[in-house]
Formats: structure tokens, sequence, C-alpha cells
């Protein structure tokens, strides 16, 4: 069970973004971007930090974790 | 360029290569094989260069890290498995080949743990460990 869990696909309906550009804005491949999404990947706290800026919003109302 | 755009890009240069390496082999030419894959190497640089896009992100350098891990532990483990069923064959079968060829299989298990040892104490040192 993954404790991680992500908006990233919402933020990206809600801005019209493409898997593409996400990961051209973030500086990462389209399939590290898929693997985030899908929850199979843990980003570094560094991309998770990219993520959020180009949805400018804070880490935490992207990411969330579940103890 | 975009990602597809480079992978044929990149098939079309290894194609050119393997035609000009196999003419050289053909016509017995090894100047032409060194030219050919010279050439390949500098297209290959360039199109990287052109090509914006990461093509190693940190996803990519976790799972390399994950691979590396494995199949060090299983070599390491074989080779030494080896070493030690030669070395212990050699005695019953009172062989000096196999001895050699086990105490080989060692020492190249101990090369390969001692080069694990000295690349972990420096990526270590490196990503900020004190000791």
């Amino acid at each position: 069970m993954a404790l991680m869990s992500n908006r990233i696909k919402i933020c990206r309906a809600e801005r019209s973004l493409t898997q593409e550009d996400l990961a051209q804005k973030c500086g990462v491949t389209r399939q590290t971007i898929i693997a985030v999404e899908k929850d199979k990947y843990i980003p570094s706290l560094e991309l998770a930090f990219k993520i959020a800026h180009v949805f400018k919003q804070p880490i935490e109302k992207i990411f969330t974790y579940k103890l | 360029m975009d990602h597809q755009q480079y992978q044929k890009i990149r098939v079309l240069i290894l194609l050119l290569v393997a035609t000009i390496v196999a003419t050289a082999i053909i016509v017995n030419n090894l100047y032409l094989a060194f030219a050919g894959v010279l050439i390949g190497m500098l297209f290959l640089l360039v199109a990287k260069q052109k090509f914006k896009q990461a093509i190693v992100d940190e996803r990519v350098i976790s799972i390399a890290g994950r691979a590396s891990q494995v199949t060090y532990v299983v070599v390491t483990t074989l080779l030494a498995c080896l070493g030690l069923f030669f070395t212990l064959s050699a005695k019953t079968h009172n062989s000096p080949y196999l001895e050699s060829i086990g105490v080989v299989f060692c020492y190249v298990a101990l090369l390969l743990v001692t080069i694990y040892s000295l690349s972990y104490h420096y990526f270590n040192k490196k990503y900020g460990a004190d000791e």
C-alpha cells in the first residue's frame, strides 16, 4: 500500500498541461512524471518542490503522506 | 527536437556507423572503420547537444543504482562460490589447473569487493558523511 499520494493528475488537468509539458518544465523525462503520478516512484525533495513550483502551490497541497 | 526525433536520429547514426564498419571489414581497411566510429560518435554528440530534454534524470539514476547493486551481489557471490568450488575440487582431483581457475575467481571476487568498498567510501564522503 502506497503511503505517498499526489494530486498531480488533477492539477495538470486544471491547467491543461500534458505530462510532456510538466516533464519539460521540471527537467525530467515523461516516464518519471508517469511513475510519480501513479505512485510507483517517490520523487526526490527537489523534484517535488519543482512540481509544486510549476503548479504554484505549496508542496503539501500536491503531495500527501499517510502515517 | 523532441524525444522521438532524437531516437530516430540515433538509430540512423548507428545504421550509418554499422554500414561503414561492415564496408571497412569487407575491404579490409582498419582506418575506414576507425573513421566511421569517430564520425558516428561526433554525430551522436551533436545530436545529444541539440536535444534539450533530460535523457537521464533522478529516476533513471535510481534504477541504475539498484540494478548495479543487484549485479554486484549476484556476480560477486557467483564468483566467490565458483572460486571455492574449483579450489576444493582441485584438492580432491589433485588438479593444479582447477586450483588456478579457483584462485583467479576468488581474486576477481575480492577485487569487486574492494572496488565496491572504495566507491562506497568515496560517495559516502561526497554526500556528507563526517567520518
